[in-house]
């Protein structure tokens, strides 16, 4: 394997390892092939230095060295390999266990730990060393083994811990795997390669313990020798007679050296993410170009590409970007859009190798020095990322962040930067700017973080602004608002704008011009309105094909007839929402689904629609963990990475949940093709597998107990556009062929509306509007799902500018209080625009989920016809 | 934060309190005072042995809870006994409890701070020579143990003592019947101190420079640094403002596990400077089933570990707004 490969090609783990044999061939053939016994005395050489008679020379009382030294190496070694060996199993059982099981086991083992590691180890065994005198090696070697375990098993429990929460294990459970087989299967492989490094990393971390404790006589008791007693002994005779103390202390340092490069290398080899598994560092070199760009382009990239080592993953990219335009670049997922946009502003990391030229008005950015650089970023090319959570710096305040933006390019005071960083918070339209300037990244919402990464961005007026993925991370009523308050921005300050993002829909609503990516490569560029409706390249033309649309039309099936597969009305489910590590209390309780009505007849597919937190996903476990519900059921995850276990082959995975019922697996080769797979793959691992793939594996891991009714979590949400309509075709597929009933949820509207005969949207872990598709998506009753509805970008730049767009104000509310009345009502533009009389009724009475029209339920007081959205 | 401290500090208590039980309950069961006193020559008569035991608090024949129970009412009023030899514990405590001290505090700021940058800058040098170089001492020196680092030392002062030119005295922490003034006194006890220090303090730079490094590549990694730099700011201050302002976070609990070793190092290298602090008393206290003096050390030793677990929730929490706010 390549792990193998990396492993061995490591010259410092050969070292080691060549090390490390050739101290046990010492150890264990030395006193073999030594004339002399370790013990025995030679009266006629006393002190004596190395000599053909003895190798390593004599002692002082005239024992030889070189059988003294190979003796006491052997017994380090043993006694390093069973502590070793000895903590680490106490270590994965205690820490395996601890995590796994929870509650009471891991508090007491988890009080155990701390309390030995207060004990310092060595004063335990020095205060029991009295009474272990003559009890040989064994009993010292297993009691370091037990003082030496709790690192290692915190380390178990944590990764147990986070094992417990992926999706392969949780999987298992729903498929009614048992505990000790999820253990035995699914926790243990994984955690072994830990064990593996650990192990060999404890072997010198016990030699080192036990030649401390025998060097001080507490440890191995003479006459028996070890490394650290012959060091004692050599101590004073060390400058006299260095043979007596340096073959010990020499062969001491090289095998605990030995020991930890092999160590380093396993881990090396066993993490893909080490930096032994990283390209080297790469170059930078600026190309020069034939003529200047022309006076209106503010931004040029020319013939850019960039490597990461062999691999491509832009390759000769040029668009240039005009005076207060924007620029869409769109592309699936490793298009090379993020890496364009980083290496214009010199952000790549140092293993990038990068050549081009990007000039921003005269100024090369490609190859440019730091100062250059400085002066560029922040000031005259501002930059807005993904992931808004992690891009503050989480120990800063918002508002230190973005005066140091401010400061960066300007000799404000402290006092004036900040003055101004409330100013530009407060026009990014976050409330109370004052008191949030003060708070952390971690105390704002997703859609707050942003609308600051927008404030920075614009606080030093940059001519260009490089907005990458800004609203891909955020729920789509957010995500209408963020892109509102970006194209407000880039029209006040007159900036042009690069927008990146994978997004048709937000790309037809935003772009002037659109440059589409595949494979590093730019395939397609031009008009936002040619290359949406004339597409020329084949690329482009499959993409566009690709994205469902919301107002796509689609046929009706067939209404489904008989007892419904599942039902539940006022469904509720709280977690206790505690704090602290050691003593866990309760300070509160997630209120995560409070009122869902559902059902799903035999055939029929409900899509469950929600924003993030809105308790779709809990809404899933608590139905399956409903009685009778999981022998008819079973479960695709979203994410097909984690839900697959890395270490069991493909085929093993999807006869899993055969095995967990005792059937026969013998259908399984069926299954591959079933799902557009081949049988002969069957003993490949998940990681061979691309993302499309893996979640054809997890469908047909799913079918493989013949089920009736099929819940999917975000099946295709992990996944590109192109990939996605592949999976949404075969579930089309299946479902006709094998008369299968989906639950299938989705923040996605659009994908939802491709596939559901009937619709249920979900608000804060209440059911709020309930229908066929057509209707609920066509014709909605509740405000919040006209506004969702709204909020969706429709991939046609003709359509999604001359629709209405119906804006909701702030953030959904916390789950974590209980809401009277209905829970909307903060955002409602309903209730915002009703009488004081009329809000009294959504401020204290919570409205039910009742039919306003035959077969649509809607859960408000003031429902009323909405406007159609195609 | 107040509440989170508050809470640790409570759990603290509690692991402390344990941990007292249990090494009374071990020291006891495994040490045999009166062995020490029947060994004695002349043998005393076993009546004299039984009442002498009895004094100390420490005759096997009395219920070990009655003797823990006795031992313990003293210890809440601050008197930990007598020693073997009848002297008071709590005088012994005094005299030795300054030197190991000094040599905690001293090898711990020493091996964290230069730990910590020497890391920081092996990260930011990645790939370079300097970088490797850092690497390859590092793994020497987290090969050898304090004992023969101590040990190597000092055979290595002495030769050049003895050989080249002599450079400093280094048993015990001053040279005996010193003259001169202040400043002669001052420079004496540097001089002790060095090699003591070096030797605490060069394993503990070597572990928490790796970790300091490994951290700190994350953060170079992160979003956020990306940000930092992408608002113009010099990449220099990105990295300590940004970068390793963050990448101190998680180094807080490498300190509380580092801290374990520090003071067993510290211990070790005691004994063999002929340093007479705790480390030193402890071990001439079990050669000599000193049962009493044995479990003053382990108070001593739960109680600094303790308080440098404390000091690392503190360092937490002040690092961390996250924390602060839970
Ligand atoms: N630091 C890096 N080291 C190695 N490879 C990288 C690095 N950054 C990006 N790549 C690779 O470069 C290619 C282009 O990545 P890029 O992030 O630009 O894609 P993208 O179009 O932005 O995708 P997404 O939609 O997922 O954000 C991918 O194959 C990616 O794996
Ligand atoms: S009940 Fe009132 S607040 Fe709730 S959605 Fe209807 S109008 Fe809005
Ligand atoms: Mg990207």
């Amino acid at each position: 394997m390549i792990t193998f490969r990396r492993f061995v090609s490591s010259k410092g783990v050969l070292i080691g390892a060549l090390v490390i044999v050739l101290l046990f061939l010492l150890g264990f053939l030395g006193p073999v092939i030594s004339p002399w016994t370790p013990t025995q005395v030679d009266y006629l050489s006393i002190r004596s230095a190395p000599s053909a008679a003895h190798w390593w020379g004599t002692n002082r009382i005239g024992q030889d060295v070189f059988a003294q030294t190979t003796y006491g190496l052997r017994k380090s070694l043993i006694i390093g390999l069973v502590v070793a060996l000895f903590s680490t199993v106490l270590a994965s059982l205690a820490g395996a266990a601890a995590g796994y099981l929870g509650g009471w086991t891991d508090r007491v083992l988890r009080f155990c730990i701390d309390l030995l590691l207060i004990f310092p180890g060595f004063l335990v065994i020095s205060m029991v060393s009295t009474r272990l005198k003559g009890a040989g090696w064994l009993v010292f070697a297993l009691l370091l083994g037990v003082l030496g375990w709790m690192i290692s098993a915190r380390i178990v429990r944590s990764m147990t811990l986070s094992l417990k929460e992926r999706d392969f294990v949780r999987a298992a459970e729903l498929m009614g795997v048992r505990r000790s087989r999820i253990i035995a299967r699914h926790i243990l492989p994984n955690v072994a390669s830990f064990l593996i490094i650990d192990t060999t990393i404890a072997v010198g971390g016990a030699v080192m313990s036990e030649t401390a404790l025998s060097y001080f006589g507490f440890g191995v008791q003479p006459p028996d020798v070890s490394l650290g007693t012959l060091i004692a002994d050599g101590t004073e005779a060390a400058i006299g007679y260095p043979w007596m103390f340096y073959f010990a202390a020499g062969l001491l340092i090289v095998f605990v050296l030995a020991v930890s490069l092999v160590g380093d290398g396993l881990r090396d080899a066993l993490d893909p993410t080490s930096e032994a598994a990283r390209p080297k560092r790469g170059t930078v070199t600026a190309l020069p170009r034939a003529e200047a760009p022309p006076a209106d382009v503010v931004l040029s990239v020319r013939d850019l590409s960039v490597r990461f080592g062999d691999a491509v993953a832009v390759d000769s990219v040029s668009w240039d970007l005009r005076r207060g335009e924007v620029l869409g670049v769109v592309g699936e997922s490793g298009s090379g859009k993020s890496v364009t946009a980083l290496a214009a502003m010199g952000l790549l990391p140092a293993t990038a190798t990068v050549e081009g030229s990007v000039r921003l008005g005269d100024t090369e950015l490609i190859g440019a020095g730091v100062r250059t650089l400085m002066e560029v970023r922040g000031a005259r090319v501002a930059m807005v990322f993904q992931d808004p959570l992690s891009a503050f710096t989480p120990v800063y305040r918002i508002g230190v962040q973005i005066a140091e933006a401010l400061r960066a390019h300007t000799d404000l005071s402290r006092e004036e930067a900040h003055a101004r960083a409330v100013e530009l918070l407060r026009s990014v339209g976050i409330p109370e700017p004052e008191r949030r300037a003060e708070s952390y990244p971690h105390e704002f919402s997703g859609g707050m973080r942003q609308r600051a990464m927008i404030a920075m961005a614009i606080a030093n007026d940059p001519d260009v602004i490089l907005a990458d993925e800004p609203t891909t991370a955020l729920d789509v009523t957010v995500q209408a608002q963020v892109l509102d308050l970006l194209r407000k921005a880039q029209r006040e300050t007159g900036a042009a704008m690069v927008l990146v993002s994978h997004d048709l829909g937000v790309i037809a609503g935003i772009a002037d011009r659109v440059a589409v990516m595949n494979k590093g490569v730019v395939v397609e560029e031009g008009t936002v309105e040619e290359v949406f409706a004339r597409p020329k390249e084949p690329y482009t033309k499959d993409l566009l094909a690709a994205v469902p649309r919301l107002d796509a039309v689609v046929e009706p099936r067939e209404p489904a007839r008989g007892a419904p597969l599942v039902e539940v009305t006022g469904l509720t489910k709280t977690f206790p929402l505690t704090r602290g590590s050691a003593f866990k209390r309760r300070v509160g309780t997630v209120y995560a689904v409070s009122g869902v009505d559902l059902a799903v007849r035999p055939g029929e597919t409900l899509g469950l629609v929600g924003e993030s937190g809105s308790g779709k996903t809990t809404t899933l476990f608590e139905i399956m963990r409903m009685p009778g519900v999981a022998e008819d059921a079973q479960v695709v995850f979203q994410d097909p990475m984690s839900s697959l276990d890395p270490r069991m082959t493909v085929g093993e995975i999807i006869a899993e949940p055969l095995r967990a019922r005792g059937l026969p697996v013998d259908g399984v080769p069926e299954l591959f093709g079933q799902v557009g797979l081949q049988a002969e793959h069957a003993s490949r691992f998940p990681h061979q597998f691309s993302g499309g793939q893996r979640q054809r594996i997890g469908i047909a891991r799913a079918l493989s107990v013949r089920p009736k009714l099929v819940v999917l979590d975000e099946p295709v949400s992990a996944l590109d556009v192109t990939v996605q309509a592949g999976i949404l075709d075969l579930l089309v597929r299946l479902r006709d062929e094998l008369g299968l009933a989906y639950l299938f949820v989705s923040h996605d509207l659009a994908v939802v509306r491709q596939i559901s005969d009937r619709v249920s949207v979900m608000y804060l872990g209440r059911t709020v509007e309930t229908g066929d598709t057509a209707t609920v998506l066509g014709e909605p009753l509740h405000p919040y799902t006209r506004a969702l509805i709204s909020a969706v970008p429709i991939p046609d730049p003709a359509v999604e500018r001359t629709r209405e767009h119906l804006l909701l104000p702030g953030d959904p509310p916390s789950p974590f209080e209980r809401h009277q009345g209905c829970a909307f009502r903060g955002r409602c533009p309903v209730y915002a625009a009703l009488g004081a009389g009329d809000r009294q009724r959504c401020e204290t009475v919570p409205p039910a989920h009742e039919e306003r029209r035959p077969g649509h339920l809607v859960a408000c007081h003031f429902a009323q016809d909405g406007v159609s959205t195609s | 934060m107040l509440g989170y401290l508050g809470r640790r500090a409570g759990y603290y208590v509690v692991l402390l309190l344990t941990a007292v039980f249990i090494s009374y309950a071990l020291a006891t069961a495994s040490m045999n005072p009166r062995a020490y006193f029947e060994g004695r020559r002349p043998q005393p008569p076993a009546a004299m042995v039984d009442a002498q035991l009895t004094e100390l608090g420490i005759n096997d024949k009395v219920p070990f809870l009655e003797r823990f129970g006795t031992w313990a009412g003293h210890a809440v009023t601050g008197d930990l006994g007598r020693t073997i030899d009848d002297t008071s514990v709590n005088d012994e405590f005094g005299r030795r409890i300054g030197v190991s001290l000094r040599l905690l505090i001293l090898g711990t700021l020493v091996g964290t701070v230069v730990g910590v940058l020497a890391g920081a800058w092996g990260a930011i040098r990645q790939y370079r020579f300097s970088d490797r170089a850092v690497t390859v001492v590092s793994f020497v020196l987290l090969s050898t143990p304090v004992f023969l680092l101590a040990t190597l030392l000092k055979i290595g002062t002495t030769w050049l003592n003895d050989n080249v030119v002599h450079l400093i005295d280094f048993t015990g922490e001053t040279t005996p019947g010193l003259q001169g003034g202040f400043l002669v006194h001052l420079g004496d006890r540097a001089a002790h101190l060095l090699l003591p220090t070096l030797s605490i303090a060069l394993g503990t730079i070597a572990a928490y420079s790796r970790y300091q490094r490994a951290t700190m590549l994350d953060v170079l990694a992160s979003d956020y640094l990306r940000t930092a730099l992408a608002k113009g700011i010099h990449p220099r201050t990105a990295m300590l403002r940004h970068g390793l302002r963050t990448a101190l976070v998680p180094m807080t609990t490498f300190f509380a596990f580092g801290f374990l070793g520090i003071f067993t190092g510290a211990a070790f290298t005691e004994r063999i400077f002929g340093w007479h602090g705790m480390g030193d008393w402890f071990m001439n206290a079990v050669n000599r089933n000193d049962v009493n003096s044995v479990v003053a050390v382990n108070l001593f030793a739960a109680v600094v570990i303790l308080l440098s677990g404390f000091v690392a929730d503190v360092l937490l929490a002040v690092l961390d707004p996250r924390v602060r706010n839970a």
